[in-house]
């Protein structure tokens, strides 16, 4: 892919800046609304509660998630970085795409919580173990995207295999080109 | 002429070191690996969602 112009670039990272931060703090949001659902006895609360972390998951965090993962993908792609030739970058993709593919099949019992708390008052033994779950899945959620924020921010340095080869590419061109220039 | 000297900036192919995994890709490997089984025993264990995504 050709390296983006510098406004391309810019509106990309405002983009995944955005929809990562937007993530993280969706995620946040939806940990409390799980402790609260997961702690509180009264059957209006836990109603309430089960009912937003549907819709925060469903309209707030899939979208956010999606969003992020695609335009960290046009950013890789798009700039020098690569997408595949710095560790930091790979780690960050391959922890985007789980933790994408990983909330798809958890909205589901979500939109089952919320569908049984609707239906009928929910008891605080009720569905424990999925509620215990609930949190707990969150919980991870929220420790991975803290790990992909910290490697932005860092960068830490490491070439794949694959940068090591594209930088050698690179760098034998470069003397070709100085070869015939002299 | 003057001699350049050596640059320490310039790899040649024949100097580029082999390719070695930077320590701290390591370290996070084994603690990603550590994290993750932790967290699939607590996901198989307790009553968890394995088996029972849909109540």
């Amino acid at each position: 892919m050709k390296i983006m112009p510098p406004g391309v670039r810019k509106a990309a990272l405002t983009i995944h800046v955005v929809s990562s931060m937007g993530w993280l703090g969706a995620i946040a949001a939806f940990l409390v609304l799980a402790i609260a659902g997961l702690a509180s006895s009264e059957a209006q609360l836990v109603r309430a509660t089960y009912v937003g972390m549907n819709l925060v998951g469903l309209i707030i965090i899939l979208p956010l998630s999606l969003a992020s993962l695609i335009s960290g993908i046009i950013q890789g792609l798009g700039t020098v970085w690569g997408l595949f030739r710095h560790y930091w970058v790979l780690i960050k993709l391959i922890i985007t795409a789980l933790a994408t593919a990983l909330l798809l099949v958890h909205l589901q019992p979500v939109s089952a919580m919320a569908g049984m708390a609707l239906a009928a008052d929910l008891a605080p033994s009720d569905m424990n173990g999925m509620r215990v779950q609930l949190v707990f899945d969150a919980g991870a959620a929220i420790l991975a995207l803290l790990v992909t924020s910290i490697l932005s921010v860092y960068k830490p340095r490491g070439l794949t295999r694959h940068g090591q080869k594209v930088l050698d590419r690179q760098q034998t061109q470069i003397r070709l080109v100085k070869g015939a220039s002299s | 002429m003057t001699n350049p000297g050596h640059n320490p900036d310039h790899t040649d192919s024949r100097e580029t070191p082999r390719h070695k995994t930077p320590l701290w890709v390591k370290g996070f490997l084994i603690a990603a690996a550590v994290l993750v089984v932790a967290f699939a025993v607590l996901h198989l264990s307790g009553g968890g969602m394995v088996m029972n995504h849909t109540p």
